[in-house]
């Protein structure tokens, strides 16, 4: 009898030490499962279950990043039907990485961030006074060649008029560059703006092609290769010696 | 290496030549380079460095049917208004090491002709250069400038 009762007390205590094993067993399980869920990444020689690919469906979540380590399933690390279904690549955590759900929040958080702490109310361009040049103040609009022009303002010397720009190599005379004047640049065959003057005050219209500009560039361009042409056939043809008598 | 100096006045009595700082009793100095031209024999620039030949001896008065070679060395030529260098210090007289210098330019990528006969047996005396000048713009000139 007594003998009876200490073998139920031991087998109970196996149970109860059984039962605290078990429950310290699940509690390391599902302290390192939610681990492993907060770093996205997976274990290190784990167990089977945790590994890479293992666990079917449960995997899928602890993956997103590569594992480390191999696993102590039978099975294959590449190529297995059960890593290839829950393997890192191609689950839906894995491809919200890149550019998926993932990145879009991301990106909604960076949107939503600001530069630099400056709260003056200066400029944030260095900048002072209002955008650009000088605002118009009339706006005209002008029947020029078959077409309504809005003007535009144009500064010569030292006056504001108005001006047409027809959005052609015309236009660049308003502000011409140097390279303008050499017949490399298409605005060298366009004349200068010239001013019509009518009852409206006047303005300026954009000078067209030029036939003269087209035959100066053209004896230039000859010009220029025939320099070209004497520079490298020896500084002059042997044509054309002249033979003097000092 | 010889270091030949001719000087002439504009007369016999004014003319002399030395060669390192003697004087030599000559018959007659000759130097004839011809160079500068293309391969159709046209004057061309280029001078020296378009090949040419060159011959420059003296025949002296002892012994007038040798004649001495001058180069390699230098020789030094002063007519009334006008100086002319050549040298050519190669050890085998390699033409294209010849240079020459005309009233003080160098005028080897120049030289066409260069002629001087200093002849006292026949009593001749004539010098004469030609040089290429290229121009940019104008019509290539080859000037011949006559010494004496």
């Amino acid at each position: 009898m007594k003998s009876g009762n200490v073998h139920g007390f031991l087998t109970l205590k196996r149970i109860v030490a059984a039962g605290i094993l078990s429950l310290v067993l699940a509690a390391a399980a599902c302290t390192l499962t939610a681990d492993a869920q907060r770093r996205g990444g997976g274990s290190f020689g784990g167990g089977g279950r945790s590994s890479f690919g293992g666990g079917g469906g449960r995997s899928s979540f602890g993956g997103g990043g590569g594992s480390f380590g191999g696993s102590r399933s039978s099975g294959s690390s590449f190529g297995s039907s059960r890593s290839s279904s829950g393997g890192s690549f191609g689950s839906s955590r894995s491809g919200s990485s890149f550019g998926g759900a993932r990145s879009s929040t991301n990106s909604g958080r960076s949107g939503t961030g600001s530069f630099g702490g400056r709260t003056s109310s200066g400029s944030s361009f260095g900048r002072t006074g209002s955008f650009g040049s000088q605002g118009f103040t009339t706006s005209r609009s002008i029947n020029y060649g078959g077409r309504s022009y809005t003007t535009r303002q144009y500064m010569y010397g030292g006056n504001s008029y108005h001006a047409i720009y027809g959005g052609g190599f015309g236009d660049y005379w308003y502000h011409p560059a140097w390279y303008y004047w050499t017949p490399f640049h298409p605005a060298f065959y366009f004349g200068a703006p010239y001013y019509v003057n009518d009852a409206a005050g006047g303005y300026y219209a954009p000078g067209g092609f030029s036939f003269f500009r087209l035959i100066l560039g053209g004896l230039i361009l000859l010009f220029i290769v025939w320099v070209v042409f004497r520079i490298f056939s020896g500084g002059g043809g042997r044509r054309n010696i002249r033979y003097t008598n000092n | 290496m010889n270091n030949v100096v001719f000087q002439t006045g504009g007369d016999w009595d004014s003319t002399t030549l030395a060669n390192n700082g003697q004087e030599v009793l000559a018959a007659q100095l000759f130097i004839e380079l011809r160079a500068g031209r293309d391969d159709f024999g046209d004057p061309d620039r280029g001078g020296v460095f378009d090949g040419g030949e060159m011959t420059a001896i003296i025949r002296t008065q002892d012994d007038p049917d040798t004649p001495v070679g001058i180069f390699p060395g230098r020789i030094e030529l002063t007519f009334p208004g006008h100086s002319l260098q050549i040298e050519n210090t190669h050890p085998t007289f390699a033409f294209e090491f010849t240079r020459v210098w005309f009233n003080g330019r160098d005028v080897t990528d120049k030289i066409v002709d260069l002629y001087v006969d200093i002849n006292a047996v026949d009593n001749v005396v004539q010098a004469y250069v030609v040089l290429y000048k290229a121009h940019w713009l104008g019509s290539d000139e080859v000037a011949t400038y006559n010494i004496i």
